[in-house]
């Protein structure tokens, strides 16, 4: 852990909220960044954010001071996150189906065909959507692997302990997730150098 | 060669991220060199996690980044407001309790408000603290509360305890006693065989158990239980209720039925003689018996029953009071049964009673 954090973790401790601010400040983006990618929504987000960090200063005293400050908080809001998804399902995810996959891989191969189209900037801008719908089609677990690992750039360790888990489950849903993302992606994949 | 590669397919997920042993690793990038079907594959994962860095960040509204601290802030303050009135709740019930700690509570209560004053942003450890105190508080009065449901409902709807129900008897019970009494020569009325077949070195007889459990000296409530099966010696034989009559339940065993009853009238079978038989048959409304046969007697149990433990079970397992008493008096086992003679009355068969 940074010596930083350890620090500051003891003055909050100590019930200095200065510190708490601080280490607000230094964490909030990673939380937030975390949070809209599981939730897919800013509004969860936000309450993920919120309740992260309120239980990270009631906890504060648990936590030991020999581990991560920055991987215990991406524990609690992958965690929150993902509790309010699972809560959230039975209104129903918004599912990149099988039936609509062929449709998108007509309309984006129509797109590619088209390469002399002047609006490269607008290619590049359905590109993006495309691959975040893809993403964010993913299987809770999946997606949650995905984003800490290729987004955030965890180790698989790292996510494992987060998710509390074992390391072998991390690669074995990392792997499903590349293989679905593979399929998904396949017409930007054929088609593209980058 | 196809299983290899379905091999290498498999673990070229974890190959483009290094995590493989050296073996492997070094063992995949040979099979690459030569592997072009691997080589697209591995190609694919690459580029595909290389689209991913088109993923799109979502960003949070302007100003909401601004805006977290101080809204965690005032959470904070609010959070420790219903911590502080927590404490003063908690001092509240004390002082109901222990009107003594109360001065001393609400003193200490006093001087953390004070301390939150002097030093307003040094709070957080003290209320986590509290915070920790209510809870267990909770916790506590809640366990109290499932503790005391479970009584209620253990006393008001399970089954009373063997030991409650060892004393209920006891003490409702003014005495109890048995009878007993047998019957020879009762043959049954679809035996077609020759009399003399019928009766010859075949000693028949009834058995009249009755359990008689006199609750009062006036003889007004009378618990009298059906036994279904018995015993006399090593042999079990059938009891069929017959009557009930003044408080006194008739059972009939048919020994027509068995074929080992003993053939020898014991010695020690006690006679009462036909007068007494046909009195205790008049008065349990079985005229039909054959009174010439003999009769055992009427046997007297000791007043109190010597009642064995109830198993202990416990919970809602525990048996039913009813069937735990009608089992115990089933289990009851008959004295040695008296043998009549059966010659001379051969032809005194009558038809069968049991029913």
């Amino acid at each position: 852990m940074e010596r930083i954090d350890a620090i500051l973790i003891e003055d909050v401790r100590e019930g200095d909220m200065a510190a708490l601010a601080t280490l607000v400040e230094k964490y909030k983006r990673m939380a937030y960044r975390v949070a809209v990618k599981i939730t897919k929504n800013h509004e969860d987000a936000s309450d993920v954010v919120q309740d992260a960090f309120l239980k990270t200063y009631d906890s504060i005293h648990k936590f030991r001071l020999d581990s991560s400050f920055e991987t215990w908080l991406y524990r609690i809001v992958v965690n929150l996150s993902i509790n309010l998804v699972k809560r959230q399902k039975r209104r129903g995810e918004c599912l990149l189906s099988e039936e609509i996959i062929p449709q998108a891989t007509e309309e984006v191969k129509r797109r590619i065909e088209r390469e002399n189209d002047p609006s490269i900037q607008a290619e590049k801008q359905e590109l993006r959507e495309w691959v975040t719908k893809a993403v964010d089609s993913l299987p809770l677990h999946h997606r949650t692997v995905v984003i800490l690992h290729e987004l955030e750039g965890l180790t698989h360790a790292e996510i494992a302990s987060i998710l509390n888990c074992s390391a072998s489950t991390i690669r074995t849903r990392l792997h499903y997730a590349r293989k679905r993302l593979r399929e998904l992606l396949k017409p930007y994949i054929d088609s593209t150098n980058f | 060669m196809r299983l290899k590669c379905n091999h290498i397919k498999n673990l070229l997920s974890d190959y483009l991220d290094g995590i493989l042993p050296e073996n492997q690793t070094v063992a995949i990038s040979q099979h690459l060199r030569h592997c072009r079907a691997c080589q697209r594959e591995l190609e694919t994962l690459r580029k595909t996690n290389q689209l991913l860095k088109f993923y799109i960040e979502k960003s949070p509204p302007d100003g909401y980044f601004q805006q977290l601290w101080p809204s965690l802030e005032r959470e904070v303050e609010h959070r420790s407001r219903y911590n502080q009135l927590s404490l003063q709740w908690l001092a509240t019930l004390l002082m109901l309790k222990f009107k003594g700690l109360k001065a001393g509570f609400l003193a200490k209560c006093e001087e953390l408000k004070t301390t939150f004053r002097l030093s307003r942003p040094r709070r957080g450890r003290i209320e986590t603290l509290n915070s920790q105190w209510y809870k267990v508080l909770v916790k506590c009065a809640a366990v109290a509360c499932f503790v005391l449901i479970g009584i209620f409902i253990d006393r008001t709807y399970i089954r009373p305890s063997h030991k409650v129900v060892s004393e209920f008897i006891r003490n409702s019970l003014y005495s109890s006693s048995t009878y007993y009494s047998e019957f020879s020569n009762q043959q049954k009325r679809n035996d077609n065989r020759p009399a003399l077949e019928r009766s010859e070195g075949m000693p028949v007889g009834y058995q009249v158990k009755a359990i008689n459990l006199v609750k009062d000296e006036n003889r007004e409530d009378i618990y009298a239980l059906p036994v279904l099966h018995g015993k006399v010696g090593a042999i079990d034989i059938d009891l069929h209720p017959v009557s009930f009559k003044d408080g006194i339940l008739t059972l009939v065993a048919n020994l027509a039925d068995v074929n080992e009853i003993p053939t020898v009238r014991p010695a020690n079978a006690p006679v009462v003689g036909e007068e007494r038989t046909e009195q205790l048959l008049m008065a349990n409304g079985q005229s039909r018996f054959n009174s010439m046969g003999y009769f055992g007697g009427v046997e007297q149990l000791p007043r109190s029953l010597d009642l064995p433990e109830v198993p202990k079970v416990g919970g809602s397992k525990r048996p039913k009071f009813e069937s735990w008493l009608a089992n115990l008096l089933t289990d009851v086992t008959l004295p040695t049964l008296s043998i009549a003679d059966a010659s001379g009355i051969e032809n005194v068969a009558t038809g069968r009673i049991s029913d």
